[in-house]
């Protein structure tokens, strides 16, 4: 399972990566924002996407409705990892369509349960 | 009239003319000032609004860059009490090899004593059975020393690594702790910005102004130095620092709000959440409401007005967060349980 992390924090990148070999997934793509996430998308075939929301040049919720809007990127799930816990900004995000949503800063368990929850709910539906 | 008082008649009269003629000449120069203060009103007007408005962004931005610093000392003060409990495990560790060692070398030398016994034993042609006794209790002291102390010895140490590999993770999410606060120190280095510009603006309108000219020293400024630009371009959450102070219960929260809209999907959210909520969040603050509700849709109506930059975001953000500030909102941040409720597990 490749999955492609995207934050313009170079720290939380490499968080969210360590996390991920802990778990086991080793096959990671990384980017520093959402444009950058969206050609990383087009170069390589990923299967999962974790990505922060308050980037430059392109947000993660920006990157959400693109990869929403592209019929070819569509069914990715996504998992929002960011600061932002108002509840219009998890609205927001829903509306968007994201699949799940986490709160930094947050624990490696949490991230699992989160990881764990969008797949099993992928399989049942 | 005497001869006398005519002259003098005519001294006064000249004086008189020297006068007028004084004022004829000063009465243009009056005006000029007349002109250049009805000119400069404004541009001091200006300053002061400037001034008054920037003094009031300044304890904002002090507010916010003392919480990075509490976050970074609480921060620096977890991850060095997880480092003083890694080294203290590690001695542990250490100590525990080194009586696995001893342990190893006990049962080395025992076998070895008792092989050389059945060694000269032979040799020498002598009975083996008197030897029997010391036997069974080598094999009795090895089998003890190897099921019991060792093992737990390894047990022990087993748990310790795992125990470090636990800490090295709690590091890492302290280590978190770097981009929230970078994130605020953006908020701020953008409000820095946005001063910078303003003082810039009345800075080029002195010296259009005539009052410029009687300014003989050049103001050093170097506008193109913008602060929100000496480092990487950073996208911030103005309250990204108070993600640090709740994180217990965002996530829960955030959970909660994603199973109700699992249930029931975004719409459920915002009729559940929409009037109920805003009374139960007004409700429970000892903040103004109606003072809260004016900052907003003021703030709200200049952005939607078109005059929104992004530090009018962050000041609406700001002012309502300070009216609300005077008692703790238990329903502002969301947990991970309010997200899991939302989304569904």
């Amino acid at each position: 399972m490749i999955f492609l992390v995207v934050d313009d924090s170079p720290t939380m990148r490499r968080i969210v990566i360590n996390a991920l070999k802990t778990f086991g997934y080793n096959d990671v793509v990384e980017a520093g924002d959402g444009q950058e996430a969206l050609e990383r998308l087009k170069e390589t075939k990923v299967d999962f996407v974790i990505t922060d929301w308050n980037m430059p040049n392109m947000s993660g919720l920006e990157l959400t409705k693109a990869i929403r809007g592209d019929a070819s990127l569509a069914h990715l799930p996504i998992l929002m990892v960011t600061t932002r816990g108002l509840k219009q900004d998890i609205i927001e995000a829903l509306k968007a369509r994201v699949n799940n949503y986490v709160v930094k800063p947050f624990t490696p368990q949490v991230l699992k349960e989160k990881l764990d929850a969008v797949q099993k709910a992928l399989q049942g539906s | 009239m005497k001869h006398k008082d005519i002259s003098v008649l005519l001294q006064k009269a000249d004086e008189l003319r020297a006068l007028f003629v004084l004022g004829q000449r000063v009465i243009p120069f009056l005006e000029e000032i007349f002109i250049f203060v009805s000119e400069i009103q404004p541009l001091l007007d200006e300053i002061n609004n400037s001034i008054q408005e920037n003094l009031k962004k300044m304890p904002s931005a002090s507010k916010q860059l003392s919480k990075v610093t509490e976050a970074t000392e609480m921060a620096t003060t977890e991850i060095m009490d997880i480092v003083d409990g890694i080294l203290y495990k590690v001695d542990i560790i250490n100590a525990n090899f080194k009586r696995l060692i001893d342990i190893s070398q006990k049962n080395r030398e025992n076998p070895i004593k008792l092989l050389e016994s059945i060694y000269k034993s032979i040799k020498k042609g002598q009975d083996l059975k008197p030897l029997l006794p010391s036997l069974a209790t080598s094999i009795a002291a090895m089998k003890n020393v190897s099921n019991n102390e060792t093992d737990k010895i390894l047990r022990e140490t087993d748990e310790l690594i795992q125990s470090i590999s636990n800490d090295s993770s709690s590091i890492m999410i302290s280590l978190q702790v770097q981009d929230i606060t970078a994130q605020q120190i953006a908020a701020v280095n953008n409000l820095l910005e946005t001063i910078q510009g303003k003082l810039g603006t009345i800075l080029a309108h002195f010296h259009q102004s005539d009052i410029g000219e009687l300014v003989h020293h050049e103001i050093n400024y170097d506008e193109k130095i913008k602060v929100s630009q000496l480092h990487r371009k950073v996208a911030f959450d103005p309250d990204a620092v108070e993600a640090i102070a709740n994180k217990e219960v965002r996530q829960q929260q955030v959970d909660d709000l994603i199973d109700k809209h699992s249930q029931g999907g975004v719409e459920a959210i915002e009729e559940n959440f929409s009037q109920d909520d805003i009374d139960a969040l007004l409700a429970g603050s000892g903040a103004d409401e109606e003072a809260i509700e004016e900052i907003a849709e003021e703030e709200v109506a200049d952005i939607q007005g078109g005059a929104a930059e992004a530090q009018d975001v962050v000041d609406a953000q700001e002012e309502v967060a300070e009216a609300q500030d005077e008692e703790e909102d238990p329903f502002a941040q969301f947990s991970q349980d309010d997200i899991d409720a939302l989304f569904g597990k």
